[in-house]
C-alpha cells in the first residue's frame, strides 16, 4: 500500500515529476487516505462484469484516410522554450539519468 | 443583468447595440472583479471591435442569430486563437494557443462576443477555484464562500451579471456545482453531445464541455450552439441535435420522474434534502408523475472517478513538460528538465493525481484498481438505464450542501471530493444533466440535479424548464 516508505518517490520517477522538500511526504499521507477510501471497490463481486471504458452512444466510424492542411510549423513551435530551425531543441538524453 | 434571451430580443427590437451590451457588461467587471476575481484574461478592446462589427451586422439585416451581439465567457482551458489560455496552470502561463476550440468556434461564428477566459482550479481539478495557480474566485452571493469548481470563475461571471451567459468543462461536476453553489444554470450534455477539439483534456472518456446561463432556456439555446458532430472529434456523436429551446419552451407536463432515495442519504444536508422533496412536491403538482426509482450502486461512483480521472489525467498531463509550451527548468538533460519544469510548473492538486493515476495503472495495481473502477462504471450505467425505463427523469439534489468557506477542504482532499459526489454518477454513465436554482438555504443558493438518459437532452430541458418555474415560488 502507499502507506510503504518512498512509493510516492517511485510513482515521482514513473510521472516525471520533480517534488520539494516537504511535499512527498504530505503527498504520501494524502494518497494513503484516498486509497484507503477507494479501496471500498474492492469488497464488490464484479466477476464477469464488462469494463466501461468509455460511454460514447453513436460516435463516428474511423474517418476517411485524405490528408489535409495540419498546424503550420511556425505555429507548431511557436510556443516552444527553444527550437532550432524547424525543430525542437531539447538537452541531451543521458542513459544513466 | 437581462438573460441572453430577452438581450437578444431587445437587440432584435434595437432596443439596446451590441456595444451597449458589451460595455455594460465591461462595467460590471470594473465594478466586481477586484473582489471577485473571475476572469483570468479580459479582452475589453477586441470585444467592443467584434460588437461593432455585430452592430454593422444587424444594421445591414445580416444578424447571425439569437446570439449575434451577446457577451460571454470562456473557461480558460478552452483554447482560443492568439489569446492567452493557461488551464490556470503556472505550466501554460502566457501559453498563446494556434488555434480555437469547436465551441468557441461554433459561438464566433454566430456572432457571440468574446469578453474573456475565466478562472478555474488547475486543469479543472478542483471543487472551488482553490487549486488556480492565479488565485481563487468568490462567490458573488457570499465572497467568504467558495464560487464552486473549476468551472468557478465562469459561473462568478454569469451570476454576477458580468456576462450573459459561460462556457465550462465537466469531468465530474465542474459545470453544475459551481452553478448550483452561485445560484445560475449549470448543463453537462452527454458525452459526446458537443466537441472536445480544442478542451484541454483531464479524463477523456468524462470530459465535456457544458454552459452556464441565467436560465433554462438561454442554456438550450447555448448549448443548442455548440452541439453536434465534429470531424475534429472522433467522439462526438452523430445523432441530429433536438430543438432544445423549443423542448425548454414545451415544459414537462406529462413527463415522470423519479427521485432515487441513494441521492439522499448520510452526508447531504437537511436543508438540501429538503428542498429537493418540496420541488418533487411542486413538480407533481404541475402534472408531473413521480415513480419510485433505486441506484443502489451510488455511493461507489466517487470511489471509481477518483480511479479512472486520475488515471486518463496522468496519461493526458503527460505532454506537458515543458518541451512544446510553457516555461522550462534549467537542466542540461533531458529527464531531469522534464522532471524539473513539471515539478515547478504543477501545483500540488495536480501532482496528487498525477501520482495516483501513475499508481493506479501500474503493473501489479492495474487490475485491482482500475479495471475494477471500470467494471463498477458498467454497473453504474446499468442501473441508470434501468431507472430510465420507468422514468422519464431523475430529480436528485446537485450538491450535499451549500457553498463552503475558502479554506474549509483545503486540507483534506477526500472531504473536497465530497463535493462532487452527486454529479459525477452521470459523467461516468455519459448521460446529461442539468441544475436549476432552488429555493435558498440560510441566504446560499441549492442546486437542483435533474438526469435524462443519453443524449435526451430535450427530456432534461422539458423538465428543468418546469422546475425552474415551480421551484422558484
Amino acid at each position: 500500500m502507499l502507506a510503504e516508505q518512498g512509493l510516492v518517490a517511485r510513482m515521482a520517477a514513473l510521472a516525471r515529476l520533480e517534488l520539494e522538500g516537504g511535499e512527498a511526504q504530505g503527498l504520501e499521507r494524502d494518497l494513503g487516505a484516498i486509497l484507503e477510501h477507494v479501496q471500498r471497490l474492492q469488497a464488490l463481486n464484479l466477476e464477469g462484469v464488462a469494463a466501461t471504458f468509455w460511454t460514447g452512444e453513436t460516435a463516428q466510424g474511423m474517418r476517411p484516410d485524405v490528408s489535409r492542411p495540419g498546424l503550420d510549423v511556425e505555429d507548431a513551435l511557436a510556443s516552444a522554450a527553444a527550437r532550432s530551425g524547424r525543430r525542437l531543441l531539447v538537452p541531451g538524453l543521458r542513459e544513466d539519468a | 443583468m437581462d438573460s441572453l434571451l430577452t438581450a437578444a430580443a431587445r437587440l432584435a427590437r434595437g432596443e439596446t447595440t451590441a456595444e451597449r451590451l458589451v460595455s455594460q457588461a465591461l462595467e460590471q467587471v470594473e465594478a466586481r472583479e477586484a473582489e471577485l476575481h473571475a476572469f483570468l484574461t479580459l479582452l475589453p478592446e477586441s470585444a467592443i471591435e467584434d460588437a461593432r462589427q455585430s452592430d454593422r451586422r444587424r444594421a445591414s439585416g445580416g444578424a447571425r442569430g439569437l446570439l449575434d451581439g451577446i457577451p460571454w465567457a470562456a473557461k480558460d482551458n478552452l483554447l482560443t486563437e492568439g489569446v492567452r489560455t493557461t488551464a490556470a496552470s503556472r505550466i501554460l502561463d502566457e501559453y498563446l494557443p494556434p488555434y480555437s476550440a469547436t465551441a468557441v468556434e461554433r459561438l464566433g461564428a454566430q456572432g457571440a462576443v468574446l469578453l474573456g477566459k475565466a478562472n478555474l482550479d488547475e486543469f479543472a481539478m478542483g471543487s472551488s477555484t482553490e487549486y488556480s495557480a492565479f488565485g481563487p474566485s468568490r462567490n458573488p452571493v457570499d465572497p467568504s464562500r467558495v464560487p464552486g469548481g473549476s468551472s468557478g470563475g465562469s459561473a462568478v461571471a454569469v451570476a454576477a451579471g458580468m456576462s450573459h451567459f459561460a462556457l465550462g468543462s465537466e469531468t465530474g461536476g465542474s459545470v453544475r456545482q459551481p452553478a448550483a453553489f452561485c445560484g445560475v444554470v449549470g448543463v453537462k450534455p452527454s458525452y459526446g453531445r458537443v466537441s472536445r477539439y480544442g478542451l484541454i483534456a483531464f479524463a477523456s472518456s468524462l470530459d465535456q464541455i457544458g454552459t452556464l446561463t441565467r436560465d433554462v432556456r438561454d442554456a438550450a439555446l447555448v448549448l443548442g450552439a455548440i452541439a453536434g458532430e465534429d470531424p475534429m472529434d472522433q467522439t462526438t456523436a452523430t445523432a441530429p441535435v433536438a430543438d432544445y429551446l423549443a423542448a425548454a419552451q414545451a415544459g414537462g407536463q406529462g413527463l415522470s420522474f423519479g427521485v432515487p432515495p441513494e441521492y439522499l442519504q448520510e452526508g447531504v444536508a437537511p436543508a438540501v434534502r429538503d428542498e429537493v422533496e418540496r420541488a418533487a412536491a411542486r413538480l407533481e403538482a404541475a402534472g408531473l408523475r413521480r415513480k419510485d426509482v433505486t441506484l443502489p450502486h451510488t455511493s461507489y461512483a466517487l470511489d471509481a472517478y477518483y480511479i479512472i480521472a486520475p488515471a486518463e489525467a496522468s496519461s493526458n498531463l503527460a505532454r506537458f513538460d515543458g518541451m512544446r509550451y510553457g516555461p522550462r527548468a534549467d537542466a542540461t538533460e533531458l529527464i531531469e528538465a522534464y522532471r524539473r519544469s513539471r515539478g515547478q510548473g504543477f501545483g500540488t492538486e495536480v501532482k496528487r493525481r498525477i501520482l495516483l493515476g501513475t499508481y493506479v495503472l501500474s503493473a501489479g495495481y492495474y487490475d485491482t484498481y482500475y479495471l475494477q473502477a471500470q467494471r463498477l462504471r458498467t454497473l453504474l450505467r446499468q442501473e441508470f438505464l434501468r431507472a430510465f425505463g420507468e422514468v422519464d427523469v431523475l430529480l436528485t439534489p446537485t450538491t450535499p450542501t451549500t457553498a463552503f468557506r475558502f479554506g474549509e477542504n483545503t486540507q483534506d482532499p477526500l472531504a473536497m471530493y465530497m463535493a462532487d459526489a452527486l454529479t459525477i454518477p452521470a459523467n461516468l454513465a455519459g448521460l446529461p444533466a442539468i441544475s436549476v436554482p432552488g429555493r435558498a438555504a440560510d441566504g446560499l443558493p441549492v442546486g437542483l440535479q435533474v438526469m435524462a438518459p443519453p443524449l435526451r437532452e430535450d427530456l432534461m430541458f422539458r423538465a428543468a424548464a418546469t422546475l425552474e418555474e415551480v421551484a422558484a415560488r
